[in-house]
């Protein structure tokens, strides 16, 4: 904390805006991290997250990937393509 | 390819799909096969092992729509699902499944962790012989983290 305060009077900026940079620049690498975007994808498959959220989390082009993943999952997708 | 690693030990799944499916290949991906077969590692060998099948699959050329962003392997067999109006497309490509899930457009897609679900579904290969499949595979393809193989194995069973 006292770091905090030393480089809020250093950047003449609030202890918020370090704060919030810090965690946008913590959520920005996390998100191309493998194994926290496979514990992303996770929660998707178990619907303990929606497909927004993922979006947010994991960008556009990533999220539409674990979609159609998640789609491989589902019974009734199975049941279809047992029968052709 | 991903079948391919397999091998043929047991009624192994690509035998099945073969036998089950009317399977196309784009020439571009059996060119690729080809070039993958070269080398002496578990790639190689499923690459290879496919091959040896060619009695099972047809090759089509195909034209590739440039305006696909895709590698040309993919892009030829969406291209061909599409001109031939297939029911199902296999392809394991998964950081690239959204961008080809939507350019087909009646072709069902597929990924092997599933397929090998739905021949278990069918009588036509045993759990275990899925699993163990899956294991193979997920080796050779470094699948071993990655959440939806792991959520798959629960459909095999």
């Amino acid at each position: 904390m006292n770091r905090t305060d030393a480089l809020a009077d250093v950047l003449g900026e609030d202890w918020t805006d370090i704060l919030l940079t810090a965690l946008r620049e913590y959520l920005q690498e996390a998100t191309h991290n493998d194994a926290l975007v496979q514990e992303i994808a996770a929660a998707y498959y178990d619907d303990e997250v929606t497909f927004d959220q993922v979006k947010s989390l994991v960008g556009a082009e990533e999220a539409a990937n674990l979609r159609v993943l998640k789609q491989q999952l589902d019974e009734g997708h199975i049941e279809d393509l047992a029968e052709l | 390819m991903s079948l391919g690693v397999v091998g043929r030990a047991f009624t192994d799944p690509l035998t099945v799909c073969l036998d089950t499916y009317e399977v196309l290949l784009p020439e571009i991906v059996v060119d690729e096969l080809e070039d993958i077969a070269s080398y002496d590692d578990a790639h190689g060998c499923g690459a290879q092992a496919v091959l040896d099948q060619a009695g099972g699959f047809s090759v089509q050329s195909v034209s590739l729509d440039a305006t696909f962003p895709l590698d040309d392997g993919e892009n030829a067999a969406v291209t061909l699902a599409n001109d031939i109006d297939a029911a199902m497309l296999l392809c394991d490509e998964f950081n690239q499944l959204g961008l080809i899930h939507a350019s087909l457009a009646n072709t069902r897609l597929v990924t092997t962790p599933t397929l090998l679900s739905v021949f278990v579904r069918n009588g036509q290969l045993d759990t275990d012989v899925a699993m163990s499949s899956l294991d193979a595979i997920s080796e050779a393809r470094s699948w071993d983290s990655n959440q939806y193989v792991d959520h798959a194995r629960s459909l095999a069973t």
